[in-house]
């Protein structure tokens, strides 16, 4: 049997995660929030989650911070970044 | 060269400790002073000097080296005459600053009458910051600098977004001054993690506008401050 041709989903994650990075860097959050959640919807990741939990933090929206890096924080222990962000929130 | 402040805590309950050992941490010099000698146990090996004595008493407070330090603080816990007592002994020793932890209002306005340089309430001041974040999600801090005035972090309100602060009139419309604005910027790491970075403009200009996600740090009267929350 042929393989169906188009976008693995592992692919479009990947382009899904690096467009909602690169689009959360120029500060275009809508755009980079759309993105990182039709990512999360493919496969829950560290990554996105992080950077959704930034979006909402520099939208000083907090408790919605707090949940996205305590999520990745659930799926990568290891992402310091996230601990720190989750640290410096709850210290407020 | 700077000379290092030398402190007195007098007290070692939750707040003196709290003190004591925040000030040692910062690296001041520090005498501690309690009845207690479990309390003042915890504190022999980092307190410069520590002190099982009543503070009450005059010589010993003398001999203890009291009246040489830049600034006491003083915590006894519910005992208003004690505090009292101990604030004019240091008085009269000469320290230039005393800050009392005041137990009830009417006691801190003896306390400063006795030359007490401030009076701190950390319960009320504690509970003036919850219910204010209660009342108001968008107040991130409020710090009261004296009974009238306070600091207040606020997130700038929409429609002061894009606007440079000469066009706001902060001080002549809202009786406040900005004396920072707090911004976070997007960047990339190194490491390809992308991350926030936060700046501060400290005593921003009339052309320094204000951008959308701001942090506003506000001096003036609560009411006055409260009213931006609400815009």
């Amino acid at each position: 049997m042929k393989k169906k041709k188009g976008q693995e989903p592992a692919d479009r994650f990947q382009q899904l995660l690096e467009e909602g990075q690169f689009y959360f860097v120029n500060q275009q959050y809508d755009t980079a929030q759309e993105l990182l959640e039709e990512a999360v919807k493919i496969r829950p990741d560290a990554r996105a989650l992080y950077t959704l939990g930034l979006i909402f933090e520099i939208r000083n929206e907090m408790e919605k911070a707090c949940e996205m890096y305590r999520c990745a924080l659930a799926l990568d222990p290891n992402l310091k970044e996230a601990q720190v962000h989750l640290e410096k929130i709850l210290k407020k | 060269m700077v000379m290092a402040k030398t402190f007195a805590v007098i007290g070692l309950g939750r707040f003196g400790s709290n003190v004591a050992k925040a000030l040692v941490e910062k690296g001041f010099e520090v005498i501690v002073v309690d009845t207690d000698e479990e309390k003042i146990n915890e504190f022999s090996d980092i307190a410069a000097a520590a002190f099982v004595m009543d503070a009450t008493d005059e010589k010993a407070l003398k001999d203890a080296g009291i009246g040489e330090v830049d600034c006491a603080i003083i915590s006894v816990g519910q005992n208003v005459e004690s505090s009292i007592l101990i604030t004019m002994l240091l008085k009269e020793l000469g320290v230039k600053e005393i800050i009392v932890k005041e137990v009830m209002p009417i006691h801190g306005k003896i306390l400063e009458k006795l030359g007490a340089t401030k009076i701190v309430n950390p319960e009320r001041d504690t509970a003036l910051r919850l219910v204010s974040s209660f009342a108001s999600p968008r107040i991130f801090d409020i710090i009261e600098v004296s009974p009238d005035y306070s600091i207040m972090e606020v997130i700038a309100p929409k429609e002061f977004w894009a606007r440079p602060l000469r066009d706001i009139h902060l001080r002549r419309d809202y009786h406040v001054s900005v004396i920072a604005i707090r911004r976070r910027k997007t960047v990339m790491r190194e490491n390809g993690i992308p991350d926030l970075q936060e700046e501060i403009l400290i005593a921003p200009g009339g052309d320094d506008e204000i951008e959308e996600n701001d942090i506003l740090v506000l001096l003036g009267k609560y009411q006055d401050l409260e009213k931006i929350t609400k815009l």
